[in-house]
């Protein structure tokens, strides 16, 4: 079962900081809209609270002793499970963390660890377009690592295009620019930020597979999946850890920030090791 | 576990049972799958074929198998290992290497963590046998304790060092810092038998036969 965002929040929540989290039931059935609900217990629940139902997250607003309000887009039984790690202590008037806040450093430190270590790859469908130079990146990539090309309407004709520089072309021919035809090469620099280009420039459309190594959503919400294996979100865990305690505030603690900033970079290590140990990458060195 | 914590047996009162000292104990599993390439699992039979490749990828890409951490080796069912390359080295010997389809497998190449591929794309069905570096605990939490360890009988008191240690990150201060030499002894454990993971499997950490550089590194 894959983790999501509110796991590694909740590990947060119960395993160093001491608050509580949302477990309990909704209380009442539901339909898309917005409804009063009597959940079987609001220990946790506030006005602004993220909560998970099912496979959406509901915010909490009109919060009283035993009711909530929330806008739901699907329906939902009184006995579905409500819960999620809330961060209560201090709310609403001075917290000592928000839901949002939390998930900004889980969102920090996945994409540290991704960008570090790069276990994780993707192939998006792109298209070359006739006269058309420049492309823009998947939206999720960290780094483009390979191109392909489909030459014709059969599903399998399909050749590699090389990965070079501008300064390659330069050397190649100094008006390359000009060159049409198939492109057969591509080039990331002195480009747009998440640009590709290719050459020579496109004389008819090209369907293209572009390999990259993939990097989480820009904005995690409770149910985000981590995007990493299982085993390994414990690190990432680390290095939001090591933020949550350099935070200035009532919880700053430098020795545990120390701590889990080392957990953290060794946690890399392992991985980084073990990737390159047994060859996971496109080829044999992974960095 | 919970006697290193001066915990009642049970439920638990300062550290709960089922939300902080089994997600431990599995944390320090995972890091013994990190450090020591452990446990090996080896498939039942796995079916590759057309109509099941990875969602939205080229027909040569498939995804992980669930509970996988990364592919140790795949073998055909007559019991020929299916030898392992990289993308690259398709790339730089066969620019063309994705158009080419067949009836069996001749080379499998990683794709990450998540995905892998073979060579050619597969006309129709083959059966293959994987060993993979399997999750810990596939099924997540939580955790009802009766889950069994996947890993051998000397690695079971470096999880209760490794778990005895991160329970008490929440006592901060110097009753976490008396911890810390359980996680060295963690630590020194899994050096131990990272070096037993590669003298029992020498292709174990290697890359394709030849020995990495890696097997002995001590863990600090």
């Amino acid at each position: 079962m894959a983790l999501v965002a509110n796991d590694v929040l909740t590990w947060v929540s119960q395993r160093v900081l001491i608050e509580p989290v949302v477990s309990t039931t909704l209380g009442t059935a539901v339909v898309p809209g917005t409804a009063t609900v009597t959940p079987g217990s609001m220990a946790g629940i506030f006005n602004g609270a993220m909560l998970i139902v099912g496979n959406e997250v509901i915010t909490a607003s009109n919060v009283t002793a035993t009711t909530l309000q929330a806008t739901f887009s699907s329906s939902h039984s009184g006995a579905d499970l409500l819960y999620g790690a809330t961060f209560p202590t201090g709310q609403t008037v001075d917290p000592l963390f928000s839901q949002s806040e939390m998930l900004g450093y889980l969102e920090d430190a996945v994409q540290d660890f991704l960008l570090k270590t790069r276990p994780v790859y993707n192939i998006a469908a792109a298209a070359a377009s006739p006269g058309v130079r420049a492309y823009s990146e998947p939206a999720d990539a960290i780094r483009v690592e390979r191109i392909s090309r489909q030459d014709n309407a059969t599903p399998l004709s399909v050749t590699r295009m090389w990965d070079v520089s501008v300064s390659d072309l330069d050397r190649k021919s100094p008006n390359w620019s000009a060159a049409q035809g198939v492109p057969s090469m591509y080039f990331e620099d002195q480009l747009n930020v998440g640009q590709f280009g290719v050459y020579p420039l496109p004389t008819s459309n090209f369907p293209l597979n572009v390999w990259y190594s993939q990097r989480t959503a820009a904005t995690l919400t409770l149910l985000s999946p981590l995007l990493i294996p299982d085993p390994l979100a414990y690190v990432p865990y680390y290095g939001m850890m090591a933020m949550v305690f350099t935070k200035d505030g009532e919880l700053r603690d430098p020795q545990r920030a120390d701590y889990c900033k080392q957990r953290y970079g060794k946690g890399m290590e392992a991985v980084i090791r073990l990737l390159e140990g047994m060859a996971a990458g496109l080829e044999m060195a992974v960095q | 576990m919970q006697d290193r914590l001066e915990e009642p047996h049970g439920a638990g009162i300062f550290w709960n049972l089922s939300a902080e000292i089994y997600p431990a104990l599995v944390e320090g599993m995972n890091e013994a799958s990190i450090l020591a390439g452990d446990p090996e699992v080896r498939s039942a039979l796995i079916t590759l074929g057309p109509g099941n490749t990875a969602p939205g990828m080229p027909l040569f890409v498939y995804a992980m198998p669930a509970a996988s951490l990364l592919i140790v080796r795949l073998d055909t069912v007559g019991g020929g290992a299916i030898k392992k390359v990289f993308v690259r080295d398709l790339d730089r010997h066969y620019p063309g290497w994705e158009s080419d389809s067949g009836p069996v497998i001749r080379r499998w190449f990683p794709v990450g963590m998540t995905l892998f591929g073979v060579y050619p794309t597969l006309q129709a069905d083959q059966q293959v046998l994987m060993t993979t570096i399997g999750f810990a605990m596939p099924n997540g939490q939580p955790y009802s304790g009766s889950e069994i360890i996947p890993f051998r009988e000397e690695y079971l008191d470096g999880f209760q060092e490794y778990a005895a240690h991160v329970c008490r990150l929440k006592e901060a201060g110097p009753d976490f810092q008396e911890s810390i030499p359980s996680l060295q002894a963690f630590q020194d454990k899994m050096v131990q038998l990272t070096k037993f993971a590669a003298r029992r499997g020498i292709s174990r950490f290697t890359k394709l036969g030849r020995q990495a550089q890696v097997n002995n590194v001590a863990v600090k």
